[in-house]
């Protein structure tokens, strides 16, 4: 039948990607980092007026860097070889400027179109832990993003190009590439290599908004995750946390996990400040088919966790829709170590390097970072420390 | 007449059979010829059996007829004169009694039909050699020819067994005295009666020896007047039935009543037509109610079966959509009675939205059908409801693990009769106090109802009329327990719903004695709708409008003339805010990474058509079915004509040869027209079918088709890159060969052989390399059989076999740090990837214990029996650089028991 086609078709495909839910938990989780990972990449400020300069950096993890500089232990699963020129040093990070890319197919390459110069529609934006570039070296003026957006609009572009909206202005695509520490390319390229050697690269993007003069006043900003408390105390950057016993954090009768006596559950509370610029923000949304003028519109912001050993759970949502004490109390992430999973036998001590970052929904990042120390537990003494709860840890981040 | 010479010959003839099989075989010329000359004598080439009068022959009686015919120069059989009868016969006791008589009165009609036969024979002429015509002349010749009427040996026993009967029956029963003695004879378990069965009485009280013997009537009843007084012993001895007898006690001045249920032992060929004959077609596969619920892994389900059909590739997960040679899901339709539904399968496909008791054929149509189907460019599954009388009561109820089911028929008065029915899941039921012990991550699974009624009114002879309603609800509600990883806007879970509900209003009229009209007039409300959390939906209502009305005219006995439309109008709204769903050949994107579209919308579309074909013999064995359809869709503002062509030659008894063509369009689908989400000024699609074959009848039950398709696919839509979205750039091809060996149930088996090679490619845009379509399936196999075992046991298996889908391969992930996604990296060639083949064997078990007024059957069905791992797609860790395949049903079990009356 005509008509309803398209929600058949709709529910067979979603059908079928509920059975592939319930088939892939022996895959690999994303909140474990354990390879090079780009986790976020961030621009400061996250829409560029007239005249700034943007700043990017990139929160990036080689767990395997990890163990060669920290004492081998819970964050390492096994011992690297330090030897390998792979693992000596940080991952390199090559930054580009698009104009426009090619599509994930392409692996987000800057596209070319036969009128545009290379430099233009290309940049090289250098090899750093940050890189930054101004506004007019990308545009030579304000006008050229109103020129470049009707052209665009009246092209016959390539398959790769996606029309962009220019309604706030052009926006560009910020593309990383991070390779592994001594990295070999034989000869290869960079995007070669990615596709050889996933393990040692890793390739990501990012839009970068280059505002019309008269949107500058609809500019996003990033928001801000202030800090990682553990109860009142401020877990430091660079200090690992040592969990110690609290009587506070009775484990939940109802949860499954916690009747599995190899988990041991780490829970750390994060809020985000209300009010300022590092809260959900107000934005004017994009118009649509049914309301060329929306009304103004609280942004979801979106933590996500991630570690470098164990298992973690805990990213949440809030904005316009969830404004009360108790859904941003939700806010939480609880950390394992969960030895059965891991075929481990006993818990190695070490550090466990933890990872938050926050999303606006519009190109707005922040993140941080922090450490938990874990001691050394044996298979005998999981029991012991399951009943005297040792390793409830609490925070709040202001 | 310039006659050289007159030649009489006398033919002996000699009739084996029961009726006259006459031939040639000259034995002496009366008047020879003189010496010099050379006569060849005339040789019979055809002839024609004489008819045996059948009044004669239930007599008994036979007969000689001698005739003296003329055969001219040209064989032909002029001014046959009958010259002698001779007539005879045997008494009551086997004495052959003979009879000359008059030629001038036909006393018994065999005169007329021996003259009615020879007049038809065709002779080589007999030549004449002489000195003038030295290489020979044909010259007329008049002959005397002998036509046989004679009755078998066995015929002449079987009449004095009768006549000896008879007078036994004479003696045990008086004809002028009361009926005494009566009775019913049905089918043990399903009380069908059965006609034309012979009944035997033997007195047993006194042992006078008096025997008799009744036949039953239409209905299975008989009835003896006069009936000696004593105990009879009652015997039934019908092929394909288990040997019945008892005994009753009469008195000469009593009515005595008896019902006899006699039990069926094995399975007759099916051969009754219980529902209206559908459109006549150069492929189409019927199939019996009775034969597929014994199917195994289709649970009883008469549609679900058409999956198994030649042609018919497999849905994943053994998924509901219906995928006919090559054609994608969409571009097949479904009807019931010839007006269209909004689905035939419950979703999932796990059963269809009809009781098989229901219905009467279920048809599948893959390709070049009749004009009388539109909208449709792959195939049509046309499922025929009953539309015979029902002559009593009978039901059924169904209970198995996944759902139950009733239904129930019969008349209502003598002008009309009722079919109803309902069926249930409860997989919720079963699956929410289970899903916390198994750790599933959900509190409400699928469940699905549908039901039925229909009342039909027989207003006259000329007359019937029906209403048909009907309904089909299914959800599917999936609420994650632990909603902390969600976001808030897609918190909720995930929900899918559809239902439809619709009436059938119905007139069957017979104008005139060559002329029919058949109107349907169809309202159908239906709504479908999808959830993600609070953030995505879907929700589209519709109330359709059909009507179809087809007049039909027998012009003469080789042509039949059909006409009609079936136009239809629909008005609802659709409001969705969803990403743009992927076309055919695309990769679904992480909701991270696509549009939002957010749509309300109204329309009230409509459909206009005529439809014309004819049903014409030109010659004894050809069938002509051209056809010529013209559809409008208001909605795209673009109108098509198709033009069809089949043709059937039947080459012999046996072996039928067929070929057929068709062009078909459909309209580009609603989200692709939409000036929203798509491009309004979109064309129709287009599909030519092309298609040869051939059908070979071994015996009355084992068939043998092959046939070769060709589909040609043109205007296909396609995702474009400028800003309209869609266009009509795409084009398809389709090719392939099905067989199929078919064994109908008879000698308690049935089952068959269904493979199938194909290849289906489409080409996105000009310049583009071909690739293979989503569903495309090299081979397909389907394996079936059923066996009656004794003592009511049955058992039967299905295996199929069939290349794995295409996908294309994932060869990288690349992060897109705006929507924390990773997107995957592709190879260039869509499709050019497979999954592993699939493959499983289902077995199913049926034991059946009949009582006189029902039956009880359980049965035991094993899917997957070798709990084979198939694959049905793949898992992606999340940045795609690992996977592991999603693998179907494991071995699952499904016990029912049903009982029937």
């Amino acid at each position: 039948m005509i008509l309803p086609s398209f929600s058949r078709h709709l529910s067979s495909v979603l059908i079928a990607g509920l059975f592939a839910g319930c088939a892939g938990e022996m895959l690999e989780s994303s909140e474990t980092v354990s390879k090079l990972r780009i986790l976020a990449v961030r621009a400061e400020p996250p829409d560029l007026a007239p005249g700034e300069t943007v700043t990017l950096d990139a929160l990036v993890v080689d767990p395997r860097h990890d163990r060669c500089t920290e004492p081998v232990g819970a964050g390492s699963g096994a011992p690297a070889d330090c030897t390998d020129p792979a693992v000596v040093g940080p991952p390199t990070l090559y930054w580009e400027l698009c104009l426009f890319d090619e599509g994930a197919n392409n692996l987000f390459r800057c596209g070319t179109i036969p009128d545009l110069p290379s430099e233009v529609s290309r940049r090289d934006l250098g090899t750093g832990a940050t890189a930054s570039i101004a506004y007019n070296a990308i545009v030579p003026a304000p006008s050229f993003i109103e020129q470049a957006c009707s052209q665009l609009a009246s092209a016959d572009l390539p398959d790769f190009v996606e029309l962009p909206s220019c309604r706030r202005g052009l926006p560009v695509t910020i593309r990383l590439t991070a390779i592994a520490a001594g990295a070999d390319l034989a000869g290869r390229t960079k995007d070669q290599f990615c596709l050889d050697e996933p393990a040692d690269c890793e390739i990501a993007k990012k839009s970068l908004t280059l505002l019309l003069p008269d949107k500058v006043a609809e500019r996003n900003s990033n928001p801000r995750l202030e800090g990682l408390f553990n109860g009142e105390t401020e877990m430091e950057p660079g200090v690992a946390l040592v969990p110690v016993c609290g009587d506070d954090s009775v484990p939940d009768e109802e949860d499954y996990d916690h009747h599995d006596p190899r988990v041991v559950p780490l829970v750390a509370p994060v809020t985000v400040g209300e009010g300022s610029g590092s809260s959900a923000e107000l934005f004017n949304p994009e118009p649509s088919q049914v309301d060329a003028a929306p009304a103004p519109k609280r942004e979801a912001l979106d933590i996500s966790w991630y570690s470098t050993f164990g298992g973690i759970r805990g990213s949440t949502y809030w904005g316009e829709s969830v404004t009360t004490d108790d859904e941003i109390t939700l806010n939480q992430l609880e950390f394992k170590q969960h030895m059965k999973e891991f075929g481990l036998t006993e818990l190695p001590a070490g550090p466990v390097r933890i990872f938050a970052v926050i999303r606006d929904g519009r190109g707005g990042v922040d993140f941080l970072e922090r450490e938990i120390s874990i001691p050394f537990i044996s298979g005998a003494e999981e029991a012991v420390a399951e009943d005297q709860k040792c390793f409830d840890v609490k925070g709040v981040a202001k | 007449m310039p006659l050289t010479c007159r030649i009489r010959l006398t033919v002996q003839l000699a009739l084996a059979a029961l009726a006259a099989a006459p031939f040639a075989a000259p034995a002496a010329a009366e008047e020879p010829a003189p010496a010099s000359e050379e006569l060849i004598e005339p040789e019979l080439l055809s002839s024609v059996e004489a008819a045996f009068p059948p009044d004669a022959f239930a007599a008994g009686l036979q007969a000689d007829v001698i005739l003296q015919i003329d055969i001219s120069e040209t064989g032909a059989v002029t001014n046959p004169i009958p010259v002698e009868a001779a007539y005879f016969g045997y008494d009551d006791k086997g004495n052959l009694v003979e009879e000359t008589a008059e030629i001038t009165a036909d006393k018994h009609g065999f005169i007329a039909s021996a003259l009615a036969a020879v007049t038809q024979y065709k002779f080589k002429p007999a030549i004449l050699k002489d000195a003038k015509h030295p290489e020979g002349v044909a010259i007329p010749v008049q002959v005397t020819w002998k036509v046989g009427f004679v009755i078998s040996e066995q015929e002449i026993q079987r009449q004095l067994t009768e006549k000896e009967a008879q007078r036994d029956q004479a003696v045990a029963s008086d004809p002028t005295a009361p009926v005494n003695f009566q009775g019913q004879l049905l089918v043990r378990g399903v009380r069908d009666p059965l006609f034309g069965v012979k009944i035997k009485l033997r007195q047993t009280t006194p042992d006078s020896g008096l025997a008799l013997e009744v036949t039953t009537d239409a209905e299975g009843r008989f009835a003896v007047s006069g009936l000696k007084s004593g105990t009879w012993e009652i015997k039934v001895d019908e092929p394909g039935f288990r040997l019945y007898t008892t005994t009753e006690k009469v008195e000469a001045a009593q009515l005595t009543e008896a019902t006899l249920y006699i039990e069926r032992t094995r399975e007759g060929l099916v051969t009754r037509t219980t529902g209206e004959p559908p459109p006549k077609e150069v492929t189409r596969r019927i199939l019996t109610v009775r034969e597929i619920q014994r199917i195994p892994g289709n649970n009883n389900d008469a549609i679900k079966v058409v999956q198994n059909l030649p042609g018919v590739a497999r849905s994943a997960f053994n998924g509901g959509q219906v995928i006919i040679r090559g054609s994608a899901p969409e571009d097949t339709a479904f009807f019931v009675d010839g007006m269209q539904l909004l689905a035939i399968y419950h979703f999932g496909g796990l059963r269809s939205v009809f009781p098989s008791e229901f219905l009467s054929s279920v048809n599948l149509y893959p390709g070049a059908f009749s004009s009388q189907y539109g909208r449709v460019t792959g195939g049509v599954i046309d499922v025929r409801t009953k539309t015979e009388k029902l002559d009593r009561l009978r039901g059924h109820v169904d209970v198995n693990f996944i759902d139950s089911s009733f239904y129930l028929e019969g008349p209502i008065g003598k002008d009309f009769d009722f079919q109803v029915g309902a069926r249930r899941s409860y997989i919720d039921f079963l699956l929410d106090p289970l899903s916390e012990t198994l750790g599933l991550n959900f509190t409400t699974a699928p469940r699905y109802y549908d039901w039925q009624g229909k009342v039909r009114w027989y207003a006259s002879p000329n007359h019937t009329a029906s209403l048909f309603i009907y309904g089909s609800d299914d959800l599917l509600d999936f609420v994650q327990e632990d909603q902390r990883d969600i976001p808030p806007d897609l918190r909720g879970g995930i929900k899918i719903s559809t239902a439809f509900q619709g009436a059938i209003a119905r007139l069957d009229s017979k104008l005139a004695p060559d002329l029919t009209n058949q109107f349907q007039f169809q309202y159908q409300p239906q709504q479908q709708g999808f959830s993600l959390g609070e953030g995505l939906y879907f929700n589209l209502n519709v109330d359709f409008f059909s009507i179809r009305d087809t007049v039909e005219w027998k012009a003469s006995d080789t042509l039949t003339l059909r006409g009609g439309t079936d136009p239809k109008y629909f008005t609802g709204d659709i409001k969705l805010k969803l990403p743009r769903p992927p076309k055919e050949g695309e990769t679904p994107v992480g909701l991270g990474n696509s549009e939002i579209f957010e749509i309300t919308e109204s329309f009230d579309p409509a459909i206009y058509n005529l439809y014309t074909e004819a049903e014409w013999q030109p010659i004894d064995r050809l069938l002509l079915i051209p056809g010529l359809r013209y559809e409008y869709y208001n909605r795209v503002d673009r109108g098509a004509p198709d033009p069809r062509l089949a043709a059937r030659y039947n080459l012999t008894d046996e072996l039928v040869v067929k070929a057929a063509y068709g062009r078909h369009h459909i309209s580009p689908t609603p989200d692709e027209s939409s000036s929203t989400l798509g491009n309004p000024t979109l064309n129709l699609e287009q599909a030519d079918h092309y298609v040869l074959g051939a059908e070979y009848a071994f015996t009355p039950y084992l068939s043998f088709t092959a046939e070769a398709f060709f589909k040609d696919l043109d205007n296909l839509v396609t995702r474009s890159n400028g800003p309209l979205i869609y266009d009509n750039a795409a084009e398809g091809r389709i090719y392939g060969g099905e067989f199929f060996l078919r064994h109908q149930l008879a000698n308690n088996f049935f089952g068959w052989i269904a493979y199938t090679i194909s290849q289906s490619e489409r080409k996105d845009r000009p310049g583009k390399d071909w690739r293979l379509f989503d569903f495309d399936q090299t081979h397909i196999l389907n394996l079936i059989a059923s066996y009656d075992l004794p003592s009511n046991w049955s058992i039967g298996a299905r295996y199929r076999y069939v290349t794995g889908s295409p996908n294309t391969e994932i060869i990288a992930g690349v992060f897109d740090s705006d929507s924390n996604d990773y997107v995957r990296v592709e190879e260039t060639t869509v499709n050019a990837s497979r999954n592993k083949a699939f493959q499983q064997l289902d077995v199913r078990v049926d034991k059946k214990w009949i009582f006189d007024t029902w039956t009880l059957n359980t049965y035991l069905d094993l899917q997957n029996a070798t709990n084979y791992e198939n694959e049905e797609g793949v898992n992606y860790q999340y940045d795609f650089e690992d996977s592991l395949p999603v693998t179907g049903i494991p071995i699952f079990p499904s016990i029912g028991i049903r009982g029937e009356f």
